[in-house]
């Protein structure tokens, strides 16, 4: 493995990895990888909640940024992209997964251990309570609260990887929160 | 509710995020505020929001340092797949250089076909003129001579 030459990639910004890159474009590639395989192997858990496919879905994010000729170029939003092919690849692996399943019919009903599995990864009880209370929402609710209160991206971001306009983002967020007032619990509402 | 809003009960639903987030401009702010102020139903629903903890949960991860060392080797392996495939004999300039050199060759070759007939068309004129004024000059060429002379052989250039 080539040796990633800081210590702290996350504080680099975009524009300073795409400069590295007209020089090395190895070391920029390992600077990405060291600032965003946390941020991605978050999202993909949220979604997923393998830490198997999690880090396979991170993996083939990566390889496919390699593999990308514009990664590096001016106007190229690297942040977005990554997370919108990260996303992509997690709903279709959650696609598969449920197809698999149903052509198997060998489990229809999982059992409760092999259900409750998923809870192992997260850390409290508030934790895991959120992850249900999410599971309430419908995918594009869900997946909207994710990327900005998890994954902690701008609104820019958001619409960029969602590729939808700024307003819709405004919106769909705040229909989101409306709707997570009917399935929050009382114990993750702070008392004012 | 006021008859006279900036901002309609919908409108102000549509952005409550944004103003939680502290995403809308000042003057955006401004017309939301002073809509909460006079409807209670808005102003209430961005309480109750407002009082929403969403916090990213906290992941406990088994065996991390052993994913990331399996991950690295697969991405170093098509770095540098990715770095053979660069390196190849014909690089994307070279293609850029050939193709450069390639057009200059035609565009050199079609601009002396251009000189050639220009040149043919000279000579041909000059022909006329000469047999032109031999014809004056010896008034005892007539009938079948004159006309032939009217018409001299094109040049092969």
């Amino acid at each position: 493995m080539s040796v990633i030459p800081l210590r702290s990639p996350q504080q680099w910004s975009d524009e300073q990895i795409k400069l590295t890159a007209t020089k090395n474009r190895r070391v920029a590639i390992n600077l990405l990888i060291e600032k965003y395989r946390q941020p991605l192997l978050r999202h993909a858990l949220y979604i997923l909640r393998d830490q198997d496919d999690a880090y396979d879905i991170v993996q083939e994010t990566f390889v496919r940024a390699i593999r990308e000729t514009r990664l590096f170029d001016p106007d190229f939003r690297i942040k977005a992209w990554l997370f919108r092919v990260a996303k992509n690849l997690c709903l279709n692996q959650l696609r598969n997964t449920s197809r698999r399943a149903a052509i198997l019919h060998a489990n229809p009903m999982p059992d409760r251990q092999e259900a409750q599995q998923w809870k192992t990864l997260f850390d409290g009880e508030q934790s895991i309570l959120m992850m249900e209370t999410l599971d309430k929402l419908g995918a594009d609710h869900r997946e909207i609260l994710v990327l900005r209160y998890y994954d902690e991206l701008s609104y820019i971001e958001i619409a960029q990887v969602l590729d939808i306009k700024l307003g819709t983002v405004m919106s769909r967020l705040s229909r989101a929160r409306k709707k997570l007032l009917d399935v929050l619990p009382h114990e993750i509402v702070e008392n004012r | 509710m006021g008859t006279h809003l900036p901002f309609t009960c919908r409108e102000v639903e549509a952005c409550a995020a944004a103003l939680l987030d502290a995403q809308l401009s000042p003057a955006e702010e401004e017309m939301v505020e002073e809509h909460l102020e006079r409807c209670d139903t808005c102003a209430d629903l961005i309480d109750a929001m407002d009082a929403q903890r969403i916090k990213p949960p906290r992941i406990q991860l088994i065996q991390q340092n052993d994913y990331w060392e399996d991950m690295d080797a697969v991405l170093q392996s098509e770095l540098d797949r990715a770095d053979a495939n660069s390196q190849s004999p014909v690089s994307k300039q070279m293609i850029l250089f050939y193709a450069a050199v390639l057009l200059l060759t035609i565009m050199w070759g079609w601009h002396h076909k251009q000189r050639a007939n220009h040149l043919e068309r000279i000579v041909y004129t000059q022909q006329q003129t000469l047999e032109q004024l031999e014809r004056v000059s010896n008034p005892s060429l007539t009938g079948q001579n004159a006309k032939v002379s009217y018409h001299p052989t094109k040049m092969e250039l």
